[in-house]
């Protein structure tokens, strides 16, 4: 990484810092310690994460960030996996206990929830449970183990307070994960006989017959979606899916 | 007749409240050395732990210091007191810019007993010294964050200087840090020699450890990082004499400051006969243990995982866990749910704290899926038992296993881990010679004599014997 002549004065003066990040960099300029070129020099210098070498600077980063976005942390999970392999066994290491760091965090919050009122604790539990199984990603033994435990844990709610609509958003993304695409249906057809008419449940059946590659089906359900409800949002969805315009499915 | 040499070991969250490599060394070097005395300086994060050691009998005192708690104080001469302010001050620069601390002043002027953990803050000199260097080193996060780090590194500190350790020879540190510094100020404050080794880098485990802490974070993770860095360096750069178990790690204590030529590779060894009169008595079926804490750190879950893919394989084989499972509840219970889940049923047991003779009897292969590890002394102890070791290429463990790729995984790899294990219990003829080379080499390279002579030796040219 290069730093611009104006930057790198700044290490020569009396302030002894260097920002990290595009925010602090901004924080800087706001308290009159850093120049410019601080912001701009964080701002133009962006690599990815998977890009070698590593920049194990931004990986210590985000690994001390207890509630970062699990986008964040599965990218830094795969990051991780992958210095594991590293022949320079100081970055292997790196690699492994910063795997491991994320890995207890995880199991010391599952373990917390497990021990709380399960009407409160058992959604945030299965979401745990769920990202820890994608972090697990390339050790299949223990992605489906995790995926098992949060079906389990979303199933004994459901024996609890009864099934509700709200938790098919990780009941449906842990049976595609899952590969149990029957399940998936069967669960997602049986709401449908309870509520017929809820694009939202059809939503999710579209995405499971397009994980089964019925992609007739998926059609069909989604032009049924365009006639017959879902908000605004969920008609950009189905148009996106339909390949009738851009936006986010 | 002379009196017996008395040697005081300074030891830091191991020995003889948890378990593991260290204090299994720490046993060893008190059994082993009955010609010598020993006392114990033990530092801790809390008062009254369970012992889970039984002391030998050539301990003759045991002192505990409470790292997070303040000992009554006695106090300087005033003169003492007009000028510890100023030696402080330049301790405290140095440690945080990273330079090698010099601390001779400091120990003149600072007597044993007398803790000024509170010094940090109650002087006016000490606090705008605080204010000016947060201004300058630390202006974007919150004062309040730089004041804790700053008060909590200058109490751990001056609460281990306050210490008053037992009267001995020798002053041996098992690691730098903390136990260093305790030994460091018995050296020149007793004129006594300071002997240190190390197994792990105990610099580069707090870095990890600091690194990953959610709670540290800015300009107080380099701070820290540099204070531990910075002790290692005066640790290395002081003592009369310095041991690596390896010689990777005896070049990065150089590297920090340790003088060559008083730095010593010195391995780790084990009771070699004791482990080879182990009768072996093969059970029916194939036996695969895991020979450790149930802990994160031993990576428990990739051996579960591992076992899962080999017992699909091989259908009368039996894996077990040894070793106690108290230390982290949260990760046991996670790794018997998973045992479960993956249909392990018996053939995947926690045994608990047991007597490994007993398991190195039946035992076809020792796994380790370690993250990290220095010296292993559960593969020497297995070799010299006659069995085959798989692992994890950490610390010291692909030099003993002479770098060959068929006994090694990377990090956190069930698969590798299983491809290990299904080489070393598919090839029993091959393994058998490979047995026989092990145990040998363990006879040769990591006996518990040779470790015990090296030391009695290291104690003598210390005190220019």
């Amino acid at each position: 990484m290069s730093y611009s002549k104006e930057y790198l004065q700044l290490l020569d003066s009396r302030y002894l810092i260097m920002a990290r990040t595009q925010k602090a960099a901004l924080k800087g300029i706001e308290g009159g310690f850093l120049p410019e070129a601080a912001f701009i020099t964080k701002g133009i210098n962006v690599r990815s994460l998977f890009e070698e070498p590593y920049e194990l600077m931004e990986l210590d980063r985000l690994l001390a960030k207890p509630d970062m976005p699990f986008e964040v942390t599965l990218r830094l999970a795969q990051v991780c996996e992958r210095l594991t392999r590293n022949v320079d066994k100081e970055l292997a290491l790196f690699g492994a206990e910063s795997l491991n760091a994320l890995e207890v965090r995880y199991v010391q919050k599952i373990q917390k929830l497990k021990k709380g009122e399960p009407s409160t604790s058992a959604r945030p539990l299965a979401q745990a449970q769920l990202e820890l199984a994608l972090i697990y990603e390339t050790r299949p033994a223990l992605k489906r183990f995790y995926l098992a435990e949060a079906i389990g844990t979303l199933q004994n709610l459901w024996a609890l307070s009864g099934r509700q609509k709200q938790d098919l958003a990780l009941w449906v993304p842990l049976h595609l994960e899952a590969g149990l695409l029957q399940e998936a249906e069967s669960s997602l057809r049986e709401f449908l006989l309870e509520t017929p008419q809820d694009s939202e449940v059809y939503f999710w059946l579209a995405k499971v017959k397009f994980a089964q590659r019925d992609y007739l089906e998926v059609m069909t359900i989604l032009a049924f979606l365009q006639d017959h409800g879902g908000n605004a949002e969920l008609h950009k969805a189905y148009r996106f899916w339909l390949g009738e315009a851009p936006g986010v499915a | 007749m002379s009196r017996k040499l008395r040697v005081c070991l300074v030891i830091e969250g191991s020995y003889p409240y948890i378990t593991g490599g260290v204090s299994a060394w720490v046993q060893d070097i008190l059994e082993g050395l009955s010609d010598f005395e020993f006392a114990l300086l033990t530092i801790s994060p809390v008062a009254d732990q369970p012992l889970r050691y039984r002391l030998p009998s050539n301990v003759v005192e045991h002192r505990d210091l409470v790292i997070t708690q303040n000992a009554p104080s006695d106090s300087v001469s005033k003169e003492k007191a007009r000028q510890l302010p100023t030696e402080i001050l330049r301790l405290h620069r140095q440690f945080f810019q990273g330079d090698s601390p010099e601390m001779s002043q400091l120990f003149s002027l600072l007597p044993e007993g007398v803790s000024l953990h509170r010094e940090a803050v109650d002087q006016k000199v000490f606090w705008d010294f605080l204010v000016r260097t947060s201004q300058e080193r630390n202006p974007i996060y919150p004062f309040s964050d730089y004041y804790w780090a700053w008060q909590s590194s200058h109490e751990l500190l001056f609460r281990v200087l306050a210490a008053v350790p037992p009267e001995a020879d020798i002053y041996h540190a098992v690691s730098t840090g903390f136990a260093g510094v305790a030994a460091l100020a018995a050296q020149v404050r007793r004129q006594k020699p300071f002997v240190l080794t190390e197994h792990g880098l105990y610099h580069k485990e707090r870095e990890i450890e600091i690194r990953k802490a959610a709670y540290v974070h800015g300009y107080q993770r380099d701070m820290w990082i540099k204070f531990y860095s910075s002790v290692s360096t005066l640790c290395y750069r002081s003592a009369d004499a310095v041991t690596a178990l390896f010689e990777e790690n005896r070049q990065k204590q150089l590297e920090l400051g340790a003088l060559k030529d008083r730095s010593f590779v010195i391995p780790n060894g084990i009771d070699v006969e004791r482990f080879a009169s182990v009768k072996r008595q093969p059970r029916p079926g194939r036996h695969v243990g895991l020979v450790g804490r149930i802990v994160p750190i031993k990576d428990v879950k990739t051996f579960i995982a591992a076992a899962k893919i080999i017992a699909e394989e091989i259908p009368d084989i039996t894996f077990y866990a040894i070793g106690p499972t108290d230390e982290d509840p949260d990760y046991y219970q996670d790794c018997l749910a998973l045992a479960e889940s993956l249909s392990l049923g018996d053939r995947l047991q926690f045994t608990g704290r047991q007597n490994v003779l007993d398991f190195y009897a039946f035992l076809d292969v020792v796994v380790l899926t370690s993250v990290r590890e220095a010296q292993p002394l559960v593969i020497l102890e297995a070799w010299a038992a006659g069995i085959p070791c798989v692992s994890t290429k950490v610390g010291n463990v692909p030099e003993m296993l002479d770098y060959d790729e068929r006994f090694l995984a990377s990090s956190k790899d069930p698969s590798q881990v299983a491809s290990a294990l299904r080489f070393v219990l598919n090839n029993p003829e091959e393994m058998s010679l490979i047995n026989q080379r092990n145990a040998e080499k363990v006879r040769r390279l990591y006996h518990r004599s040779d470790l015990l002579d090296k030391y009695r030796q290291l104690y003598r040219f210390v005190r220019g014997e």
